[in-house]
This record gives C-alpha cells, sequence and structure tokens, in this order.
C-alpha cells in the first residue's frame, strides 16, 4: 500500500472576484522509503500541493476537494487536533528559508525539545539527549553548546541542518521538503542534498522533494512530478524524465538548462510565461506557449495517462 | 554597558540644558508674576520695588548665568508661590505622579495584551469588533471629558469611587508619601488611573493587534504549526514573544509621555502632582517651578528611553547593546 | 423611684449630648489659603482665612451693616479720631488675653505690609487709651474708619514677637504659624492640598449658634470635579459655584444653592489716546446706548449677574437709582451719525479669559454689538497672567477690568478706574481709558473728608451722575456670588455680599 496518496486535490483560493483554482485536481502516491519530487516554475502550485498535506495553507487557500490518504487515513478530513498528531511526529517538514523557519527569539534547545514534549512522553533529559544525538547525525559540531545558542548565531548551512534534525527527532514516516536548498550557497547546497539522501536511505523516510532545480530531483529522487499551473503534465522516474521528457514543458524545461546551450548562444527560452491562477487559458493551460499545439488542445485539457498529459504525447 | 550609561549622561546634561535655555527664553512671554504675589491696589512703584528684590529686572543672559551657577549646586531657584526651593517642591510632588503612571501602566499591560492578542487571534469575533470600535472612541475623546464623566458616573451617581484627591497616605522611608498601602488611597486612584490609561490603551491594544497579526503570517510560526504544537504555545511562546518586542520599544517611549500627560487629569481630579503643579505655575507665572518641572520631566524621559534600551537589549537576544547585531 | 431617676439621667444626657452635638465640616474651595498671614496680601482668600482664623473689630452683616465683634462699641472722639471700646476676656489661641497693645501692634503692622498700607494711608496712628480702649487717628476727617476697622484683625503680639515680618516671596514664620481670636485654630496645613481646622475651645463668642467643632478645607481647582464633590458628598460645602453647575444642583435632592447679588462690576474702558474718536462724548455714548447689558446677563450669564449703568451697586452709599443701563440701537447710531462717525471706526480691544466669570464671551458679545453700530472690533482675549501686563502698557483700544472695592466704599472705584491718571498720587491707577474730568476728581476728594453719610452720598452720587452723562466708562453688569452645601448644612445665612463666609457661626445638622 501507499505510504501517501493524493486522489483529485483540488486546492482554492478564495480572493474577492471569487475562487481561483491553485490546484486543479492534482493526483499522486508515494510509496514508503521513495523520494519524489515535485518541480515547476514558481506559481505552479508545488508549495500548495506541500502545505495542504499538514492543512498548513495559509488563508485565503483551502483545500475544495480531494483526498490525501497516508497510511490509510485522510488527512484532509481530520480535525485541527488530530492532525496535530500528525504533524511533526509521522509527517516532519523541511521549509525553504532557515533564517525565516527558526523563530529568532527562542533557543535552539527551546524550538527543539517543544516537539518533543507534544509527541512523547520522555523526561528532559532523555528528549535533550535524543535533541543532541539528531545534531550529531546531521553533522553539528559541538551538539551540546547549539542547544543554548540562538538561531542567529549560526550560519545558514547549520540553520538548515538544525531544521532537519528537528524534521528526523520523531522518526517520521514522510518529509515533505520545500525547496530546502534554495537559500543556501552553492557548495551548501550539495553538502545538504547529501545529507537528505544519507539520512532516508538510512531510516527509510520516505521524502517529498519540492524544487524547481531540475539538477537537484536528478541527484535525489527516484521519481519526478511536474507541475504547470495547477495541473500534473508528466510523471516518471526521475532518470528517463531527465533522458526522455515527453511533455513539450518539460523537454522546454531541460532545453533551458544552461548546460544544454552552447557556449556564447541565448538560452532557449520556453516563450511567454506561465499563466496567473485568473487567466487560465481554455483546455490545455499549456496550450499557448507550446509549439505542437493543436486545436484539440485548445479546446480539450488533456488528462494524465501513462504519466503524461498532453495531446500529442505520442510525437 | 558602562560606556553606555555614560554615553546616556551626556545626553541627558544635553538634554538639561536645551530644556533651561529655551524655558529662559519663553520668560517673558508668560506674563507677570507680580499680579499674583500682590493685591489689587498695590502701587506700581510698590510692584517695581519687588521686582528689583526679586532680580527680575536684570537681563536675560544675566539671569540665566545666575540660574546655572545654582544649578550646578543642585538649587533650581525658588518658587514664588511655595517660597520653598522650586526642586525640593517638585520632588514632593512627584511620588503622587510616579504612583499614577505605575497604576495606569498596570492597567494598559493587563489589557492591553490580552485585548490585542485576542483580536489578532480571531478579528472577525463580535468581541474583537468591539473592541477594536470602542479604542477608536477612546482615541477621539479627549482625557478632559473622560475624567469629568467617569468622576460624575462611579462618584456621584453610583457612589463607587472617591470624585477626587489622594486620600489616605503612608509615608515611607525617605519621604516618599503613598497611597498603594492603604485601601482608602488604592479607591482614590481607580478612576484617575483608568482616566490615565484610556489615553494610552487604545493605541497598545491596535499596536499589539497589529504586530501580532504580522508575526502570524511569518514562517516560524507555520513551522512551529507544522511540528505539531499546540495552538496555545504557538500563540503564546512563539508568536507573543515576537510581538511584544517592537511593542517594548514603542510602548516604552509613550509610557514616559504619560508624564506629561498626567496634567489634565491631575487637574481634574485635584490630584497633587507634579502635572497639577505645573499648570498652576504657568497660571502663577510661576518660574522658577515651570522650570524646575521641565527639567524633571526631561530627566524623566531620559531615564525612561535608557531603561527601555536596555530591557529590549537584555529581552531580544538577536541585539546587542551598543548596536544591532 | 429609683427606675425614675435613671431615665431622667438618660434622657438628660442624651439631651445635652444632642444639644452639644458636634459636627465636621468638609469645605473645597478654588484655592487653598496662599499664607496663614492676614497681612501677606490683600485677596478674597486671604480675608476668608482670616474670618475663621482671627475676628476683627468689626464686621459687615448681610445687609452690609457693621457688626460690633472685638470691639464692643465705638465713638467719634474728634473729627480726626475714633474710640474704639474692646471686648474684655477675649482669648488668643495661645491662651493669651487680648488688649488694645495687641490691636496696636496689628495695626502697625498693617501699615508696614505692601498690600494693606495703601488702604490705611489716612490714617496716622493707633494710640492706646486703656487696656481696653483705643484710638485710630486719621489725617484730616476720614469717612471710612469702620470700614478700615473690618481689616483689622488682632494678632497675638507675643505669639508674633521678634519673627514678625512679613515676606512676600520668601518664607516666614507668620505664613506657617498663627494665633489669633478666632473660632478655629488651624491644626494641619500642607500647602495646596488641605487645611485642618478644630473649633477653639475658649472661643469668646458663646452667643455664635455655629456647631462646626472640625473644617478640613481642601481646594479643587476645576469647577465641575468641586460641584461632584459636593453633589457624591466627599464635601459638604463649596465655593465658588460656576453657572453651568447651578441646573444640577437645583435638581439634586441632597444638596441645596444660594446665590447673590455681588459687588464686582465688570467694565470696559475705552482709551482716548489711543482713538482720536473716543474723545467725543457723543462716541462714548454711542457705545453705551449700542450694549445690551441685560441681554449679556439672561444669554451669557444664565441670569447671574446683576446689570450695571454706574460703578456703585445698590448698598454702597453712591449708588444712583436713575442710572441704568440704557440700550437704544437707533439712539445710538444716531449720535455715531452726530459726531461724524457713520461710517463706523476699526478698534482692538483686549479681554482676559479666565479672570471673571464668562470673560471672554462677553467680550465677543460686546464686540458683535459694537458691529450693529459700524464699529469692527478686533479682538484678543488671554489669560490673565498675560492679560495684565497688556493692560499695563495700555495695548488695546477697549480693554475689560471687573473691580472691586477693597473699602467696600464708592470712592474706590473713582480713586482708582476713573480718576484723572496721577503717577504722583497714585490716583487712576487702573483707568487705561484716560477719562479725565477734573470736577469729578474734586469731588472725591472732598467726599473723602465728608464724615457726614448723607452728604458724602449726594457727592458720591454726583460723581456718578458725571462720569454717566460723560459715558466716561462701560459698565456691564456686578457679578453674582454662588455657594452649595449639602441639604445638612444650613448655610442660608452664612454667606454674604463680600464672599467671606462666617463660617464660625454655620450650623450643621
Amino acid at each position: 500500500m501507499a505510504l501517501l496518496e493524493v486522489r483529485d486535490l483540488v486546492v482554492e483560493f478564495g480572493l474577492r472576484e471569487g475562487a481561483s483554482m491553485a490546484l486543479d485536481g492534482i493526483s499522486f502516491a508515494l510509496e514508503p522509503g521513495e523520494r519524489l519530487g515535485i518541480v515547476g516554475e514558481s506559481g505552479a502550485g508545488k508549495s500548495v500541493a506541500a502545505f495542504s498535506i499538514l492543512n498548513l495553507l495559509s488563508a485565503p487557500g483551502y483545500i475544495a476537494s480531494g483526498q490525501i490518504i497516508f497510511d490509510g487515513v485522510d488527512l484532509a478530513s481530520l480535525s485541527e487536533s488530530a492532525l496535530r498528531t500528525v504533524r511533526g511526529r509521522r509527517i516532519g517538514m523541511i521549509f525553504q528559508d532557515p533564517m525565516m523557519t527558526l523563530n529568532p527569539v527562542l533557543s535552539i534547545g527551546e524550538q527543539m525539545l517543544e516537539c518533543l514534549r507534544a509527541h512523547s512522553n520522555c523526561s528532559e533529559s532523555e528528549a535533550r539527549h535524543i535533541c543532541i544525538e539528531r545534531l550529531r547525525q546531521v553533522q553539528i559540531p559541538s551538539p551540546e553548546q547549539r542547544l543554548r545558542q540562538y538561531p542567529h548565531e549560526l550560519s545558514g548551512g547549520m540553520r538548515q541542518r538544525v531544521i532537519i534534525a528537528i524534521a528526523l527527532l520523531l522518526d517520521p514516516q514522510l518529509i515533505i521538503a520545500d525547496e530546502p536548498t534554495t537559500a543556501l550557497d552553492v557548495t551548501i547546497q550539495a553538502e545538504i542534498m547529501q545529507l537528505l539522501r544519507e539520512l532516508c536511505d538510512n531510516e527509510g523516510v520516505a521524502l517529498l522533494l519540492i524544487t524547481h532545480d531540475l539538477g537537484v530531483v536528478a541527484q535525489l529522487t527516484h521519481r519526478t512530478m511536474v507541475l504547470y499551473a495547477g495541473r500534473v503534465v508528466e510523471q516518471a522516474e526521475t532518470a528517463a524524465l531527465i533522458r526522455a521528457p515527453r511533455h513539450p514543458y518539460t523537454r522546454g524545461l531541460l532545453d533551458a538548462l544552461p548546460e544544454r546551450t552552447e557556449p556564447g548562444r541565448p538560452l532557449n527560452q520556453i516563450p511567454g510565461s506561465m499563466p496567473g491562477l485568473q487567466s487560465m487559458p481554455s483546455g490545455c493551460a499549456f496550450h499557448p506557449r507550446c509549439n505542437l499545439a493543436r486545436a484539440r488542445c485548445q479546446s480539450e485539457s488533456p488528462a494524465l495517462q501513462h504519466g503524461v498529459a498532453c495531446w500529442e504525447a505520442a510525437c | 554597558m558602562t560606556n553606555f550609561i555614560f554615553q546616556r549622561l551626556i545626553q541627558g546634561v544635553i538634554v538639561m540644558l536645551v530644556i533651561s535655555v529655551i524655558s529662559f527664553a519663553i520668560q517673558d512671554q508668560l506674563g507677570d508674576p507680580l499680579r499674583e504675589l500682590v493685591g489689587q491696589s498695590v502701587s506700581e512703584s510698590e510692584r517695581e520695588v519687588l521686582r528689583e528684590q526679586m532680580g527680575l529686572n536684570d537681563p536675560l543672559w544675566q539671569q540665566y548665568f545666575r540660574f546655572l551657577g545654582r544649578a550646578v549646586q543642585g538649587d533650581l531657584g525658588q518658587s514664588y508661590f511655595y517660597k520653598e526651593p522650586a526642586l525640593d517642591v517638585i520632588l514632593k510632588k512627584l511620588p503622587a505622579t510616579l504612583e499614577l503612571v505605575l497604576c495606569a501602566t498596570l492597567i494598559i499591560a493587563l489589557i492591553s495584551v490580552p485585548a490585542g492578542v485576542f483580536c489578532a487571534i480571531k478579528p472577525r469575533h463580535p468581541v474583537a469588533r468591539a473592541i477594536m470600535a470602542v479604542s477608536l472612541v477612546g482615541i477621539s475623546v479627549p482625557v478632559f471629558l473622560t475624567a469629568i464623566g467617569l468622576i460624575y458616573l462611579f462618584s456621584v451617581e453610583l457612589g463607587w469611587a472617591p470624585s477626587y484627591g489622594r486620600g489616605e497616605l503612608v509615608t515611607l522611608w525617605g519621604g516618599w508619601r503613598t497611597g498603594l498601602l492603604t485601601a482608602d488611597g488604592l479607591a482614590h486612584l481607580i478612576l484617575p488611573s483608568i482616566t490615565l490609561s484610556s489615553i494610552m490603551l487604545p493605541l497598545f491594544i491596535r499596536l499589539i493587534r497589529g504586530e501580532m497579526l504580522e508575526v502570524l503570517q511569518s514562517d516560524y510560526i507555520r513551522f512551529a504549526r507544522a511540528k505539531g504544537i499546540s495552538a496555545q504555545r504557538v500563540y503564546f511562546v512563539h508568536a507573543l514573544k515576537n510581538t511584544l518586542l517592537p511593542v517594548i520599544t514603542v510602548g516604552g517611549v509613550q509610557i514616559g509621555t504619560l508624564v506629561a500627560y498626567t496634567i489634565l487629569t491631575e487637574t481634574v481630579f485635584q490630584w497633587p502632582g507634579m502635572g497639577f503643579i505645573f499648570l498652576e505655575a504657568v497660571n502663577r507665572v510661576d518660574t522658577p517651578l515651570l522650570i524646575a518641572y521641565l527639567i524633571v520631566v526631561s530627566v524623566i524621559f531620559v531615564i525612561t528611553n535608557t531603561l527601555v534600551d536596555m530591557i529590549y537589549g537584555l529581552v531580544n537576544p538577536t541585539v546587542r547593546l551598543t548596536g544591532v547585531k | 423611684m429609683e427606675r425614675k431617676t435613671l431615665i431622667g439621667a438618660l434622657l438628660w444626657g442624651s439631651l445635652a449630648l444632642s444639644t452639644a452635638h458636634a459636627a465636621s465640616l468638609k469645605m473645597a474651595y478654588d484655592a487653598d489659603p496662599v499664607s496663614l498671614d492676614p497681612h501677606e496680601q490683600l485677596s478674597g482668600g486671604t480675608l476668608q482665612l482670616s474670618h475663621m482664623v482671627f475676628d476683627s473689630l468689626v464686621r459687615w452683616d448681610a445687609d452690609l451693616q457693621f457688626e460690633p465683634r472685638l470691639a464692643e462699641r465705638w465713638e467719634r472722639v474728634d473729627e480726626n479720631t475714633m474710640r474704639f471700646y474692646l471686648r474684655q476676656g477675649v482669648k488668643f489661641h495661645s491662651g493669651r488675653e487680648m488688649s488694645a497693645e495687641d490691636v496696636k501692634w496689628t495695626f502697625d503692622r498693617l501699615k508696614e505690609s505692601p498690600d494693606f498700607k495703601g488702604v490705611f494711608s489716612n490714617f496716622s496712628g493707633a494710640n492706646v487709651v486703656d487696656a481696653h480702649t483705643i484710638d485710630l487717628v486719621t489725617n484730616g476727617p476720614f469717612p471710612l474708619v469702620l470700614h478700615n476697622a473690618t481689616y483689622i484683625f488682632p494678632m497675638d503680639r507675643e505669639f508674633y514677637a521678634g519673627k514678625a515680618e512679613i515676606v512676600k516671596n520668601g518664607d516666614s514664620f507668620a505664613s506657617r504659624n498663627v494665633s489669633g481670636t478666632g473660632p478655629y485654630t488651624v491644626t494641619y496645613r500642607e500647602q495646596g492640598v488641605r487645611v485642618e481646622f478644630e473649633r477653639f475651645a475658649d472661643y469668646w463668642d458663646t452667643a455664635s449658634p455655629g456647631n462646626v467643632e472640625t473644617v478640613t478645607l481642601t481646594p479643587i481647582k476645576e469647577d465641575p470635579t468641586r460641584v461632584a464633590a459636593l453633589l457624591s458628598g466627599d464635601v459638604d460645602f463649596i465655593a465658588p459655584v460656576a453657572p453651568t453647575d447651578f441646573k444640577r444642583i437645583e435638581s439634586s435632592d441632597n444638596a441645596r444653592l444660594v446665590t447673590m447679588a455681588g459687588t464686582r462690576v465688570i467694565t470696559f474702558q475705552m482709551n482716548q489716546n489711543r482713538v482720536e474718536a473716543f474723545k467725543d462724548a457723543r462716541v462714548r455714548q454711542a457705545i453705551a446706548y449700542a450694549i445690551n447689558n441685560d441681554g449679556i446677563v439672561k444669554r451669557i450669564m444664565r441670569g447671574f449677574g446683576t446689570t450695571a449703568g454706574q460703578f456703585s451697586p445698590a448698598g454702597y452709599l453712591g449708588h444712583h437709582p436713575d442710572l441704568v443701563p440704557r440700550y437704544d440701537l437707533d439712539k445710538a447710531n444716531a449720535l455715531m451719525a452726530e459726531a461724524g462717525y457713520a461710517d463706523g471706526l476699526n478698534i482692538t480691544m483686549m479681554a482676559p479669559n479666565n479672570r471673571y466669570v464668562n470673560d471672554d464671551k462677553i467680550a465677543e458679545a460686546v464686540a458683535g454689538m459694537l458691529s450693529k453700530i459700524n464699529i469692527t472690533v478686533d479682538l484678543k482675549t488671554m489669560p490673565k497672567a498675560q492679560y495684565w501686563p497688556q493692560f499695563d502698557a495700555r495695548a488695546a483700544d477697549m480693554m475689560m477690568i471687573g473691580w472691586h472695592s477693597d473699602t467696600e466704599d464708592s470712592n474706590n472705584f473713582y480713586e482708582f478706574l476713573s480718576a484723572c491718571p496721577n503717577a504722583d498720587t497714585g490716583w487712576g491707577q487702573y483707568n487705561s481709558g484716560n477719562y479725565c474730568n477734573p470736577e469729578a476728581d474734586a469731588l472725591t476728594v472732598q467726599a473723602n473728608a465728608e464724615t457726614d453719610p448723607a452728604k458724602r452720598q449726594a457727592l458720591m452720587q454726583q460723581i456718578e451722575k458725571i462720569v454717566y452723562d460723560e459715558a466716561g466708562f462701560i459698565p456691564l453688569h456686578w457679578q453674582n456670588l454662588a455657594w452649595a452645601a449639602g441639604n445638612h448644612v444650613e448655610i442660608e445665612p452664612v454667606p454674604n455680599a463680600m464672599n467671606f463666609p462666617y463660617i464660625g457661626d454655620l450650623v450643621v445638622k
């Protein structure tokens, strides 16, 4: 049985002009221990997808319909207090900007211990011990001292390690990481990615990795899902996706990579930009920018079949 | 730390000097103190004699340097009306004002924090809307009207509280006359402190609400929720501390200004504090008392601001006293 | 038999208790006494205190007649000398018995006091005849000896011996300590906060109906707070009462209001040196005809005043019954045209805003009335502290001034307000209009030496008529006085037109 199965998730934003859809019925599944990447441009709905799993959407967003089945239970139907037993304990989260993620006025120790206090009955000293162990695990030197320190006293990379440690504190089954390396230096990025990969392998933790960086998914994930304008346009094993993308959008993304361009020549941009929530085109959302678009693409929205949502996928 | 305090001391002295120069410069525009000291039938020649005796005919700069010379020895001149050293008169009345400000501050703190937090957490709740509406009224109604209104409602109609004065006092060591240790004194504190707090309460409620609303949007709040922390802890540990930090800065300075607002409140309640004395000194053109009051109040401002900065530095871990990290 | 005596004794005891019912009084004025020294300042507040802690030789009663107090009787020995026979067995608070020596000591001190010496300038000295008889001697015939005697509050000369200096802006023994013959001693005083009085056990006036044992006087500056304190029962007696609070007190079940015509006249003066047109009597008369005194008293003072056409209020010798306000707009315009000012004038006006009742509103009303006869007024009002220096500098064309006669006699008005300004004699000190009529001045001098009341009255009424006919100034009204007290305080007999409530005689139920 899949660890996490999302079925036809629709997330809307209740704006004054009327509701607009941020996620238009996406579906995917994740096996225990599997690492799934979700890629797309800004505004594609990646973070919305990540937050909606634990219902951490900020107003005016809300889950309109769909199911989020985690370990047999539909999270979308749970009450807030029930959901709290899942958060932090069975599903951990890692956010994008480590400086903004940690509370600047509370010590590292406070922010770690409170997690244990909320979910387990262990004593203070046991809890401290667990925290120190986890900090060591994420390769933070002198972990005992770190507990007393404040976030601003650590570097960006160290902070992100702390956050990873917090995510792992209660042995969760799944970690959702929303752009975990975007805000870090390039050199640190590699370290963090390596760390994540090792930890997930060793502990058998599933990982839902949201990113816009194709290089990151290439290194970290088993499978990858491409989102465009709130819809899944392609889903495949990562290696296959990168080697042979089938959706025009995915192809466009890969072609746009600097590595695929000859030195001295301009980058291969996909013409146009992703439509905003209010101005969704009819039919296939990508058709205005697609060089393979035909009449059918304008009127009918393609469903996801065999891992790709495109009328021209056969080409 | 010592460097910091030393800097503040210098600042304080400069502020006092500037205030004293300004007060001296405008003294001519305030009126003739002799009118209050002598009756209407006294001849002009008699008044001249008195004026000469009091040194009021000397050029202003001469009077100022005489004042300065005495001031460095702690003598700020003699009040024309009270016939005592002006500084002594002000300091005798200081406890009354400080106790009033203290009680008003307590009321503000005890009401604005819960109210502001509630309005931020449940902005559409009818109670929250009511609080915001009432606070608008509070900002608009002049404190004089609030005072009289409270007196008429609670003193005359209901008879629940006394209408004026400080009531029974107890003298502590050092001559501090306090109303906090007797039931009568506390009863007399109620209406004036409520009146004084009404000036700042709306500001603080809106400030805390605004700060809290903003804080609740931050990533670290979402992260705390993602960890499965209880809502109570998220609001009162994660959010509140961040909310209160700017409130300390803004609020601390406002509390200093409360000392100036006591003038009107003390006048209505016949509260024998510094503000009352100041208004009488203005009416009577008791210049030494005016200058002494202005200097004492400026010192209070400097002390309050310094304390606020120190407290902020202690409470906010990301800041060092001598500069922001 | 035994039971009857027991009951009888109980009845007797309770009767004795009820007649000796001692009460306490909490009173609130707008200010507390500046000093305990009766000679330090000539002001209403000082005199109110003097009547509580001291006694005068004679005092005014409610009908403005002289009531014997420490002087039992008096007689004129010769044209310059009045002999006073003093009451015997009168004790000071210190326990000493009062004698004529104390009266002389007090008199000499009054002559030294900067505030009182002017009032006593006509006296040459006091002579002790015997232990209970004293002569007051004047420089020539002086009709106001008894008026002045109301200011002589004998002080205990041995109590003050050696420490009797009068200090205005310093600290003196007399400003903080007191021993007089009055009904109350001062037991506690905190300046600006509270004065506590206790009834003097050996008070000489055993006929006084007053039964108040202890008095606490607190100043309450703000009018509404003072009234609220009365209505809530925090105080029992208040003065003054602002006209805006009258309705509230009258409609209250537990307080009562007493008002009385006062003797302070509110006037405007027209500066003839600044405005050429004011030299013409017709212009001044026109202004007098343009002012609706009745309207001001009715609408602005809410009836709390008595319209005035002259200086002297009813009850004063100089009061002339025919001299009444003359409101007639047509006449006013006609006079302006006759004087050649049909096109009007532009003038400046100044008035205080916190000295007299509704002073700034009155000034605004007057400015409005003058516009009806084409006089455009540029009005400035300001607090009294700034106003008086402006008044001294004669800084505006029309200026407001209210006056109360320190001697309770008409001549005081003329000497200060309408006499030709004379720096040597000090006459006309407050005559900012520079109105000058030598004939009126001559009559004033005559009246000052005329001891026959009938003749004196004729002289002073003549003065009033001259000033009235020439419209030397613009009279508005005499301010009324008001006091209020709880229903258990029988205040009606106690206040008087001078605003010295005789608290010693106050009865509380």
